[in-house]
C-alpha cells in the first residue's frame, strides 16, 4: 500500500488535471448529442450508426490512449531523470514487486477513467439508442481501454529504459504496435477481446524489463 | 533468471509487432503493377473477353485472337450499348435474338460477395426500416421506426426510443399466423429509400424457414417462402430491379448460388464450380441473354457463363502471375504475417501463414542455429543461456532474429553488463 500511496503523491496532480480533461469531454459529448437529436432528425442518426457503423461516442477514444501515454510519462519520466528509480528498488522491499504495483497502481487508475467515460456514454446511448446499440457501448469502449494499456506499456518501456541509444531500438522494435490494435464495428467476435488481452498481458510485462535493466545501472 | 525472461517477452512483443511491419515492408518495395484483367462474356462470340490495362492496352479473346478497342466493344453491345448506337452499329440481333438497346440498357445486374461483404451482414446493428411497399408516391420516404424481430417484432420510434405497441402487436401476430418461429435468424433487404421500389425483407426464421415480409398500406404482408437452404446461407443480397425476373441472390455455406425469382419464389441455380465463400469473391453478372460468374482468389479468376435458363455455355480460367515479385522468398522468409486491417466491413486482425510452411520453418530453425553458433564462436556464450532466443527465432524466423539483434547481444543471459 506504501507504493500505491507514494505513487498517488507523485502522480495526484496528473490524475486530477486528467479528471478534468475527462470530464470536460464528457460535457462535450452530451452536449453534442443532445444537440444532435435536437437539431439533426434522429431517424438519420439510428441510420448514420447502423449502416456505417459510426461510433457516435467516438470522443472517448483518444482521450483514453492519451490518459496512458500521459500516466506513463507522469509516472516514469520523475523516475528515471532523477534516477528515483534505482533507489526505489534497493528499498527493503522485492523490487519487482515493487514494479509490479507501481503497474497495477496506474493499471487502476487507467480502469477508473475508463469506467467514467463508459458510464457517460452509456447513460447517453441508453437514453437515445435502443438496447441494440448501447449494449454495445461497454464492449467497444473495453477495446479502448486495453488499446490504452497498450500505449501506457509501450511508453513505459521507452520512458523507463535507460540508455538513449537502447531506447531509440526498443523504439524501432515497438513502432508498429499500434497496428495490433483497432475495432471498427459493432457486434465483433468475443474472441478478439482473447487476443487483445494477451497483448496487453505481453505488452505490460515488457515493462519489466528496461525497470531491471535501470535497477542494474545500464547506460 | 527474472531479466533472461523478461528480455525474452520484449523480443516476443517486438516480434508480433515486427510481423506486421516487414511483410509490408518487403510487398511495398517487391510490389507489381496489380494484374487487373476485366474479363467479361462476349454474347457475339460466345467467348470471353480479356482486357489488360498493364502498360498499353490489350483486348483478347480465349484463344488469343487479338482486337482492337472499337472491336472489343462491337463484342459486348450491351457494356458499350451507348458507343455502338452513336456508332449506327447496334446490331439488330444477336444469336437471333432481338436485344433493343433499352432492354440492354435496363436488363442487367451485377452483385459482389465477399467474406468481409458477409461478415459486415452478420455485425451489422440488426435494426431496419420498414418500408411502404404499395404507397400512393413515387417516392419511398424514410419511416420513423426501425424493427428488429427477437422474441416478437417490434418497432421503436427513433424519435422516442419508444416501442409502437399498436404496430408491433400488428406484425407480430401475421408472423405467428404465417408459421414464423421467433426469434429471426437472418434479415436481408435493403435498409435504403434510394430504390425504384420496396421489395421488402427476406427473413430467416429460427427453424431456417423463410418468409417474405413487407408491408403495403400500413398492413403487413407475410409469405411463407418454401425456401430451405441447404448448409444454411452464408450470404443474401435483395435486388430491386423490376427488369429483373428475380429477388436477390443467395449464397449457402457449402457454395452453392442461387436466384430466388419472383414466380412462386422457386430457386435457381447459378452455375459455378468449387466455391468457397469463407475463403474467396464471387462477381455475379446479369445481361440481357447470359449470366456470368468469377470467383476471384489469390492464383487468379475462375469465369462461368451460362444462358439466363442456367444452362452451362463456357468457363475459362485466367491465372494471375504472381502479384510479388520474388514470392518465393517472401514465402520462405516469413513464417506468418499479422494481417491488422481494420474496415466499416468488420476487418480485424488474423494471421496469414506462409503458403511454404515447411521452407519457412526450415529457414528459421537455419537462422536459429546460425546465431547460436555465433554467439557461441564469437561471444562464448553458453548454450543453456541461448535456449530462450533459439526457441524464439525458431519459431518467429526473421521477426526475432531483428529483435534480438536490435535487443543487442550484450544483454543475452547475462545479469552483469546490463
Amino acid at each position: 500500500m506504501m507504493i500505491w500511496f507514494k505513487e498517488y503523491l507523485k502522480l495526484k496532480r496528473a490524475l486530477f488535471a486528467l479528471l478534468i480533461f475527462h470530464a470536460a469531454i464528457a460535457a462535450y459529448f452530451w452536449i453534442g448529442i443532445r444537440s444532435s437529436f435536437i437539431a439533426g432528425s434522429p431517424v438519420a442518426i439510428w441510420r448514420n450508426v447502423f449502416e456505417t457503423n459510426t461510433f457516435f461516442f467516438s470522443v472517448f477514444e483518444k482521450p483514453l490512449y492519451v490518459t496512458g501515454l500521459a500516466l506513463a510519462i507522469f509516472q516514469f519520466y520523475p523516475e528515471s531523470d532523477k534516477r528515483r528509480f534505482r533507489i526505489s528498488c534497493h528499498l527493503p522491499a522485492n523490487e519487482y514487486l515493487t514494479t509490479a504495483r507501481m503497474i497495477t497502481f496506474t493499471i487502476a487508475a487507467l480502469t477508473l477513467f475508463w469506467l467514467l467515460d463508459t458510464l457517460c456514454a452509456l447513460l447517453a446511448a441508453a437514453y437515445y439508442f435502443p438496447y441494440e446499440v448501447f449494449s454495445q457501448v461497454p464492449l467497444v469502449t473495453f477495446y479502448w481501454y486495453i488499446n490504452a494499456l497498450l500505449f501506457y506499456a509501450v511508453a513505459s518501456v521507452l520512458t523507463l529504459e535507460p540508455s538513449w541509444k537502447h531506447k531509440i531500438r526498443l523504439f524501432i522494435m515497438f513502432a508498429a504496435f499500434y497496428k495490433l490494435i483497432g475495432i471498427s464495428i459493432y457486434n465483433s467476435s468475443g474472441i478478439y477481446i482473447v487476443y487483445l488481452l494477451i497483448s496487453a498481458a505481453l505488452f505490460l510485462s515488457a515493462i519489466f524489463y528496461p525497470a531491471e535493466r535501470f535497477r542494474k545501472g545500464a547506460e | 533468471m527474472f531479466v533472461n525472461f523478461t528480455r525474452l517477452i520484449i523480443i516476443l512483443t517486438a516480434s508480433l509487432c515486427l510481423s506486421w511491419a516487414l511483410p509490408k515492408l518487403f510487398a511495398t518495395i517487391a510490389k507489381k503493377k496489380d494484374e487487373t484483367p476485366y474479363i467479361t462474356f462476349s454474347a457475339v462470340i460466345k467467348d470471353f473477353l480479356i482486357a489488360t490495362h498493364s502498360g498499353k492496352s490489350r483486348y483478347q479473346d480465349t484463344k488469343g485472337n487479338a482486337y482492337t478497342l472499337k472491336e472489343y466493344e462491337t463484342l459486348m453491345p450491351f457494356v458499350f450499348t451507348s458507343d455502338l448506337l452513336k456508332w449506327g452499329i447496334y446490331p439488330e440481333e444477336i444469336n437471333g435474338v432481338h436485344v433493343p438497346p433499352k432492354k440492354a440498357e435496363t436488363d442487367w445486374d451485377s452483385i459482389q460477395v465477399s467474406p468481409s461483404l458477409a461478415h459486415a451482414a452478420n455485425t451489422r446493428i440488426q435494426l431496419f426500416p420498414l418500408f411502404e411497399s404499395d404507397s400512393e408516391f413515387t417516392s419511398i420516404s424514410m419511416p420513423e421506426e426501425f424493427f428488429r424481430i427477437g422474441k416478437r417484432m417490434e418497432f421503436i420510434d427513433a424519435s422516442h426510443n419508444k416501442v409502437n405497441e399498436e404496430k408491433s402487436a400488428l406484425f407480430t401476430k401475421a408472423l405467428s399466423e404465417a408459421g414464423f418461429n421467433f426469434p429471426a435468424q437472418r434479415i436481408a433487404g435493403n435498409p435504403t429509400n434510394h430504390k425504384p421500389y420496396d421489395a421488402g425483407y427476406f427473413v430467416t426464421d429460427a427453424s431456417g424457414e423463410m418468409f417474405h415480409i413487407y408491408q403495403a398500406r400500413s398492413q403487413p404482408v407475410v409469405v411463407k417462402t418454401d425456401i430451405k437452404a441447404e448448409g444454411g446461407i452464408f450470404f443474401m443480397k435483395v435486388r430491386e430491379n423490376q427488369h429483373l425476373p428475380y429477388y436477390g441472390l443467395l449464397v449457402t455455406n457449402p457454395g452453392r448460388v442461387y436466384l430466388i425469382l419472383k414466380d412462386r419464389y422457386r430457386l435457381q441455380e447459378v452455375w459455378v464450380e468449387n466455391y468457397d465463400p469463407g475463403r474467396q469473391r464471387l462477381n455475379f453478372g446479369v445481361d440481357p441473354l447470359y449470366i456470368t460468374v468469377k470467383v476471384l482468389d489469390e492464383e487468379g479468376e475462375r469465369s462461368y457463363a451460362s444462358e439466363r435458363d442456367g444452362i452451362p455455355v463456357k468457363k475459362y480460367f485466367y491465372k494471375y502471375q504472381r502479384r510479388l515479385k520474388y514470392a518465393e522468398a517472401y514465402d520462405t522468409v516469413f513464417t506468418f504475417a499479422l494481417n491488422s486491417n481494420p474496415s466499416k466491413r468488420g476487418g480485424f486482425w488474423g494471421i496469414t501463414f506462409s503458403k511454404n510452411p515447411s521452407a519457412a520453418l526450415s529457414f528459421s530453425l537455419a537462422l536459429a542455429i546460425i546465431y547460436t553458433l555465433f554467439l557461441r564462436i564469437q561471444l562464448r556464450i553458453k548454450p543453456k543461456k541461448m535456449i530462450g532466443d533459439f526457441i524464439l527465432i525458431a519459431l518467429f524466423g526473421i521477426y526475432a532474429l531483428i529483435a534480438v539483434i536490435l535487443e543487442g547481444f550484450e544483454t543475452v543471459g547475462k545479469h552483469k553488463g546490463l
